[in-house]
């Protein structure tokens, strides 16, 4: 346990030399938030136009559709945030900079994320959870979810986040052994990740499969908000939901420490 | 002298894969054995003393490199262990490095926006160094390498001599017993190589820090090894002292002796070669063959000797016969590398 805390105090001194390295230039920060904030609310805007048009989208309305997607901006706003170098790691494969985390005395994962956060991605968040309390808040009206429901939905969009950490984690350790990784980090994590906007209903029995069972997305948001919303499932999704995504993101990490291993560094 | 760095029958073979675009290649180059084989490291063997300073030598693709990284924990032998301080560094990573000092002179670990303070203290609190601790050694270095003046200055700011410093001190700060140093005076003025040179010499004896140093700057090996260790095509062609380098590669001494008369007659000895300008006479002999004192005894027969000059080869010429000679690796110097102690 102490390990734990001395870890985390080091991150976290980590994390504030990388916020003032950044405070160099000050004026991003400001208009990055905005950015990231009014670019993923576009995401939204799309949604919404398609749910005027078809008003139900596989038995959801916008509200509940909105709830889906507040989870999931929250989630990946939140690891893109925590995540940045994760989601930057082709860089240290590719320059061998991965020799410095080596080098240091702690867990490399805990080196690499001390390096640098975005805390301008949290716009994205910002604006997930704008959309999810609206949208929470209409249910809470007609009755569909009580209080506690809604805490729930909150606490497991954080807690979601460790599934696009844990998608980014697997596919950098994919890197180790083929260094390239960009376009398979791309491609694991935008495509499910858009895909989780929508109820999983709307699509064929494989990819539903695909997108529960191998890529654990569909429990960042849709399996307990199907059961809080009364459209399937049962109580049994509450706390799978949970220990889905914490043993996802365990073998995600005992995947990057094989991969350590078999880190090949670079010529000179 | 108890050993603080081993390699044992150390290998490394990188399987070099073919590069494919795209997801797909990617994904395909993950299960695919197609590709061909380097031996970067070819089964070396040696053994570093606590207090040593050792030069390690080679071309460039030679394995030095490649060594150093399977000795910090950073790569992983295909075959062959590693020691430090008795522990593997592949198996007990985060005990070894908290052991190790390692400086690449070509990247800097330090913060690049932030002053050299910011990555310091961070690094201080990420090796447990005690803040009086930290201020002890802060102190001392800033004696040694005049830190002091850069402390707070932005490290994207710092001239190239002054950032070797400041990575000097990074590396040192939590004392480690072993330091390695990837070519440290690549690129610095000869001012810059002068002070870096006596800080190192200074902390090897004082502190008894154990270095291996990696350089292609012969007047490092010479002003600071007391051993040398060559590598060529992945395996260690040489082991000894800087002296016996010279004499295995057989690189030829030369004497100038000065005669009271010019010496008559062609002059006949143990030397490989000999020229005469009136009174003096210059000879090449090679070291592994006579020694010095036989070819003054052999010039002594040609008349009165009034002074003598050596002059030992220069250890850029050592090196570029010993690199020169493609056979080098298998051949005589083999026999003469068991000179490591």
């Amino acid at each position: 346990m102490s390990g734990f805390m001395s870890g985390l105090s080091l991150y976290l001194r980590s994390v504030q030399a990388a916020m003032r390295a950044k405070m160099q230039y000050k004026g991003d920060f400001v208009t990055g938030l905005l950015l990231y904030a009014v670019l993923s609310a576009t995401d939204f805007l799309m949604i919404a136009a398609i749910l005027t048009r078809f008003p139900r989208l596989g038995g959801w309305d916008v509200y509940e559709v909105g709830l889906l997607y507040g989870m999931a901006s929250i989630a990946t706003g939140l690891y893109r945030t925590l995540g940045a170098e994760l989601h930057a790691f082709e860089r240290y494969l590719v320059r061998g900079e991965f020799d410095a985390l080596l080098l240091r005395p702690r867990p490399t994962l805990l080196t690499l994320l001390g390096r640098n956060v975005e805390p301008e991605r949290l716009g994205n968040a910002l604006q997930g959870a704008i959309i999810l309390s609206l949208c929470a808040h209409r249910l809470m009206e007609t009755g569909v979810l009580d209080a506690l429901e809604v805490a729930y939905v909150a606490a497991a969009s954080l807690f979601g986040t460790l599934v696009p950490f844990s998608l980014a984690l697997l596919t950098a350790a994919v890197g180790f052994w083929v260094v390239r990784v960009d376009e398979l980090q791309t491609f694991v994590m935008y495509a499910p990740v858009s895909a989780s906007h929508y109820p999983l209903t709307i699509y064929p029995g494989w990819l539903r499969a695909l997108l529960t069972g191998v890529l654990p997305v569909g429990f960042m948001n849709f399996v307990p908000v199907q059961y809080l919303l009364g459209k399937g499932g049962g109580p049994w999704a509450l706390w799978l939901t949970p220990l889905v995504i914490a043993g996802f993101a365990l073998l995600a990490y005992g995947f990057w420490r094989l991969g350590e291993r078999h880190y090949q560094s670079t010529g000179t | 002298m108890s050993a603080i760095v081993e390699a044992i029958e150390l290998r490394k073979v990188f399987r070099v894969a073919k590069d494919r675009p795209g997801v797909l290649g990617a994904l395909r180059g993950l299960f695919s054995r197609e590709g061909r084989e380097i031996r970067a490291v070819d089964g070396i063997s040696f053994s570093i003393g606590r207090g040593e300073f050792v030069g390690y030598l080679g071309p460039n693709g030679a394995g030095k490199s490649t060594t150093i990284k399977m000795l910090a924990g950073i790569l992983h032998p295909t075959s062959g262990e590693v020691r430090v301080d008795g522990l593997s560094p592949q198996r007990s990573r985060k005990e070894v490095v908290r052991r190790l000092g390692v400086v690449f002179g070509q990247r800097t670990q330090a913060w690049w926006d932030l002053p050299v303070r910011d990555t310091l203290e961070l690094l201080a609190a990420m090796y447990g160094v005690k803040p009086a601790e930290y201020r002890a050694t802060l102190k001392r270095f800033d004696e040694l390498l005049e830190i002091g003046a850069i402390l707070d200055v932005p490290v994207r700011k710092l001239s190239l001599g002054q950032r070797m410093r400041a990575d000097l001190v990074a590396a040192w700060l939590h004392r480690p017993p072993v330091v390695f140093l990837d070519e440290p005076t690549i690129g610095l003025d000869a001012v810059a190589k002068r002070r870096i040179r006596e800080f190192l010499r200074e902390v090897n004896r004082q502190e008894g820090t154990t270095i291996l140093l990696t350089t292609h700057d012969m007047d490092d090996i010479e002003e600071l090894c007391s051993r040398v260790m060559v590598i060529n095509h992945g395996r260690l062609v040489y082991d000894g002292d800087v002296e016996g380098m010279r004499r295995a590669v057989g690189a030829p001494s030369r004497m100038r002796v000065e005669f009271a008369a010019p010496p008559q007659g062609p002059l006949v000895g143990p030397w490989t070669a000999a020229a005469q300008a009136g009174p003096a006479v210059t000879v090449a002999f090679d070291r592994s063959r006579c020694t010095a004192a036989e070819v003054i005894a052999a010039l002594s027969r040609y008349g009165q000797i009034r002074d003598i000059y050596m002059e030992e080869p220069d250890i850029e010429q050592v090196i570029e016969r010993l690199y020169g000679q493609p056979g080098a690796a298998a051949g005589p110097l083999s026999a003469l590398s068991s000179g490591g102690r």
